[in-house]
């Protein structure tokens, strides 16, 4: 299917439109709906200022800080889960005990451990970001068709070649899923956990916003979640655009 | 190379009841032959081929291999039945796979790799993806994988299963050119008689549960043949001899009680 952006984009123009009308005539509450312009003007100067760049800064280093430390063990975990069945099976029980928990609700716990500075808030969302990763890795493992290892038996590959020509590149897209859901995950519980106990961050700025009825600047950091949300899954598409030349699931 | 089959058993664990794969097969070929192994679905033949490269191992009995193999070349190499190219490797990464594992430089490799997917025709496809060809073509690079590191033993499992007739009659001279050139040990697995007649030196007649072989054929068309020269009613002969003594299981497999 081909986007044809003008009609969304078309749609969008003459909501916005719309919008801007009803504020300056007044006929929408300017309080809950602050015109177009005003959250422009605010998004601009709160860039400006570098108020906007020191939050999403603080933001973004959580996600990705998190992402390290709860991705990559899940990476290893999830993909030697996927190919032993061993490993899998004494694993398994915790990972089904573990995930189903709320994330956020270990934030106490956390802090307990950590103290109440940015190791809790990392810790926790580490914890977020890890099952949906974890999953992924080893469902990817496990989609691999077995023929493949058959092939990678008959010539005689050792296991660090079964690992690097076979399960690393054949999970490769459902890792790449992984990531996706995994950064957005933490992105989700990182705003989360700044609503409620952070002092810089995008989810503070929204929480203050709206703590001072300043509703256009609440706003304005919605947006630029939106925008980072959008910008990280733009490039994830294309590092698996990179990455993954072949095309997935197209074996008869 | 020959190998000798001494009493290869295999029994299968199912839910409802153990299915005997193998029972007491007992076979062996001569030095650098083309044997086919035909015998209806289930009957056991690629068991006994995986036991014969080795990826999976029998209940009882031995598999001996005259000579015993030198090990600059690998023993054995299979072609699967099934789609067994890596999706994420070119045809010319897939087909340098095959070498492997015998200490050469990637260089080395890649340029043995091109060798042989010349020789297979394909050599426009090297840098492409096996999803950018069709099975026919993909077939032929399975081909060109196993014979490039020119194994003693070549497994073939009903290779030509999946490809539509006329590309089967353009793939079988490909692999009897190829093979006239390295006559390596060749096993051959299919359910299509009369290919099994066409390319074999002899064919071992196979019937299942319990796996087992009723007969071996010796054919007698001489080579290098030409499958398009060949004499009609000598095939037809043999076709419908192996054809009685399978007949009653094949109408059994499919649900058809016996004529």
């Amino acid at each position: 299917m081909r986007y044809e952006y003008w009609l969304p984009s078309l749609i969008l123009l003459t909501a916005i439109g719309c919008w801007e009308w009803a504020a300056r005539r007044e006929v929408i509450s300017t309080l809950f709906f602050p015109a177009p312009s005003i959250i422009v003007r605010t998004l601009i100067r709160s860039f400006a200022s570098g108020q906007m760049i020191a939050h999403s800064g603080a933001t973004l280093s959580r996600i990705f800080l998190a992402f390290l430390i709860g991705g990559l063990p899940a990476t290893i975990i999830g993909l030697a889960m996927g190919w032993s069945h061993r490993f899998r099976s004494g694993i398994d029980p915790f990972v089904a005990a573990a995930h189903p928990l709320p994330k956020i609700a270990l934030l106490p716990l956390a802090m307990i451990f950590f103290g109440i500075g940015e190791s809790s808030k990392v810790v926790t969302v580490a914890a977020a970001a890890f099952f949906p990763m974890l999953i992924n890795c080893m469902a990817g493992v496990q989609q691999i068709n077995f023929v493949h290892f058959e092939v990678a038996q008959n010539f005689r590959a050792n296991p660090w070649k079964v690992f690097t020509r076979v399960v690393w590149p054949g999970s490769l897209p459902m890792v790449i899923t992984g990531a996706r859901l995994s950064i957005n995950v933490a992105f989700l519980i990182t705003i989360s956990i700044e609503l409620v106990s952070a002092t810089k961050g995008l989810g503070v700025m929204i929480w203050f916003a709206w703590e001072t009825l300043r509703t256009e600047e609440l706003y304005a950091g919605l947006i630029v979640i939106a925008a980072l949300g959008i910008g990280i899954n733009f490039i994830l598409r294309r590092l698996r655009m990179h990455l993954v030349p072949w095309r997935p699931g197209h074996e008869s | 190379m020959r190998i000798v089959c001494q009493n290869l058993s295999k029994t299968f664990q199912t839910h409802n009841s153990p299915i005997v794969a193998l029972q007491d097969v007992t076979f062996a070929t001569e030095d650098s032959e083309f044997v086919c192994i035909v015998g209806p679905s289930g009957c056991g033949k690629t068991t006994l081929l995986k036991i014969i490269a080795g990826l999976q191992a029998p209940d009882s009995g031995n598999i001996i291999f005259e000579p015993a193999g030198n090990h600059k070349r690998p023993n054995n190499a299979m072609v699967f039945q099934e789609d067994s190219l890596f999706p994420w490797m070119t045809v010319l990464d897939n087909v340098a796979f095959g070498l492997g594992s015998q200490g050469l430089g990637k260089k080395e490799r890649r340029q043995r790799a091109r060798t042989f997917i010349e020789k297979v025709g394909l050599m426009t496809f090297a840098n492409s993806y096996p999803h950018e060809l069709s099975m026919g073509m993909r077939q032929r690079v399975g081909i060109a994988r196993a014979f490039v590191a020119r194994p003693h033993t070549l497994l073939m499992d009903e290779p030509f299963g999946s490809v539509d007739a006329q590309t089967r009659w353009i793939l079988q001279e490909e692999l009897l050119n190829i093979w006239s050139e390295h006559h390596n040990l060749v096993i051959f697995i299919t359910h299509d008689i009369e290919e099994a007649v066409l390319l074999g030196d002899r064919v071992l007649v196979m019937s299942g549960r319990p796996g087992e072989i009723r007969e071996e054929i010796t054919i007698p068309f001489e080579r290098p043949r030409k499958l398009s020269n060949m004499e009609q009613s000598q095939i037809r002969e043999i076709k419908w001899h192996i054809w009685n003594l399978l007949e009653d299981q094949a109408r059994k497999s499919v649900g058809l009680s016996s004529s």
